[in-house]
């Protein structure tokens, strides 16, 4: 790692949040190694764990049978515990590797040179206890006598970029997870739980637009939106003309543990192309 | 060699710039290392390569692990579902006077002005 990247990195994880403003290469250089950073964690996490459940296996219950000369062997995987509750601490949300990153390396070249990118992501997880906003009531359904929904919502992203054509796009996403809890208790006394997860994801994109370069023809109206399409609007704000897009995309995930249901950069740069394609030459008015 | 014809960019289009290596098999422009893979024993710019090779999973050494790979292939998908035409930004669309000589049997001449320039002759008409 480049010595000043890691200095600029060192204060984004002990926040657990990349905010401020840096230029286009930085940006793309601590994302970069965010991403080395956070698939290094998961390799040690994952180890870790093989170690804690090896070790359990092969000395923690032999101990209590009386075999004590597994004593260090158990002590080990204690160690492996507490290493494994510290590395699942450092944890980044995977999206930004995954949506974040692709979406920065695609718009590379569209970046004005040596311009400043106003940056505001999240990297913890979305079901972090950071940003669980309601715990709803217990409830039964059906086979599962106790069920709870959680609902987390946060901004994830916030994006100002100068592009090289003279336009200012402005990209935000926000999302809202609902995770539901089912607890049951199967005929051996044995306690299940299952989780589902529901996610709605909102973006919404904003160009202000260099008129000396463009103009903007306003799209024909569309009767039923399909998802990833955005919604466009042309207003003028503070003497500019500013091209707005907002679109959901809802997603579900059953599995336990998979609460990172990544957004996909291709809707979002699909759905910023459509913005585009509502500018015209200046010269063409 | 002439100049990479690669066009980089999402929303508008600019040349690459950087110094040509090779030409590619399929569309005939002038490509750099960075813009260029080679497929079947030939050179295929990026965007030929793309579009003629199946998605390839980004596990394990290859153009999986490339940035400039990966956001071609994202460029191609988006531009294929959208059906969008980027602005280009660039010196020139097609190819100029210049490139067109280098195909020319004169083109050996240096120096020589008129070199690559087809001269055609009354005589070279011929009554149908």
């Amino acid at each position: 790692m480049k010595k000043a990247t890691h200095k600029l990195l060192d204060p984004i994880l002990r926040e657990h949040k990349m905010s401020g403003t840096w230029k286009a290469d930085d940006v793309r250089n601590i994302l970069q190694e965010l991403e080395t950073y956070d698939i290094a964690v998961a390799r040690k996490k994952k180890i870790s764990l093989a170690v804690c459940i090896i070790s359990f296996v092969v000395a923690i219950v032999p101990l209590f049978v009386g075999f004590f000369y597994l004593l260090p062997l158990a002590l080990v995987g204690i160690v492996f515990i507490f290493l494994f509750r510290r590395y699942r601490s450092f944890d980044i949300d995977d999206q930004v590797r995954l949506f974040v990153k692709p979406m920065v390396e695609s718009l590379q070249y569209d970046v004005k040179k040596d311009a400043y990118i106003s940056v505001d992501i999240e990297l913890l997880p979305l079901d972090n206890n950071k940003y669980l906003t309601n715990k709803g009531e217990p409830y039964a359904a059906g086979a599962y006598p106790k069920c709870c929904d959680y609902t987390y919502k946060r901004d994830f992203l916030k994006l100002k970029i100068p592009l090289v054509d003279g336009n200012k796009l402005a990209i935000g996403v926000d999302e809202l997870l609902t995770k539901t809890e089912k607890t049951k208790t199967n005929p051996r006394g044995k306690t299940k739980t299952k989780y589902k997860y529901a996610k709605k994801t909102g973006y919404s994109l904003e160009l202000k637009v260099n008129t000396e370069r463009f103009s903007v023809s306003r799209p024909a109206a569309v009767n039923k939106i399909a998802e990833g399409a955005p919604e466009i609007n042309v207003a003028k704000k503070d003497g500019a003309t500013v091209v707005t897009g907002s679109f959901t995309v809802k997603s579900k995930e059953k599995s336990a543990g998979k609460a990172e249901i990544c957004s996909d950069p291709v809707i979002l740069l699909g759905g910023l192309t459509q913005l585009y394609a509502a500018l015209k030459p200046a010269t063409t008015k | 060699m002439a100049k990479c014809k690669y066009k980089v960019g999402l929303l508008n289009l600019q040349d690459c710039g950087k110094e040509g290596v090779t030409v590619c098999a399929s569309c005939n422009r002038p490509v750099c290392g960075a813009h260029s893979r080679i497929h079947e024993r030939s050179t295929l710019c990026l965007e030929c390569f793309v579009n003629k090779v199946p998605e390839q999973k980004d596990k394990g050494p290859g153009p999986g692990e490339d940035a400039e790979y990966r956001a071609a292939r994202r460029r191609n998908l988006i531009y294929g579902a959208t059906a969008f035409h980027p602005y280009y930004f660039g010196r020139s669309r097609s190819y100029g006077y210049d490139d067109y000589t280098y195909f020319d049997d004169t083109y050996a001449a240096a120096g020589d002005p008129v070199a690559g320039k087809e001269e055609i002759e009354p005589a070279d008409f011929q009554e149908s």
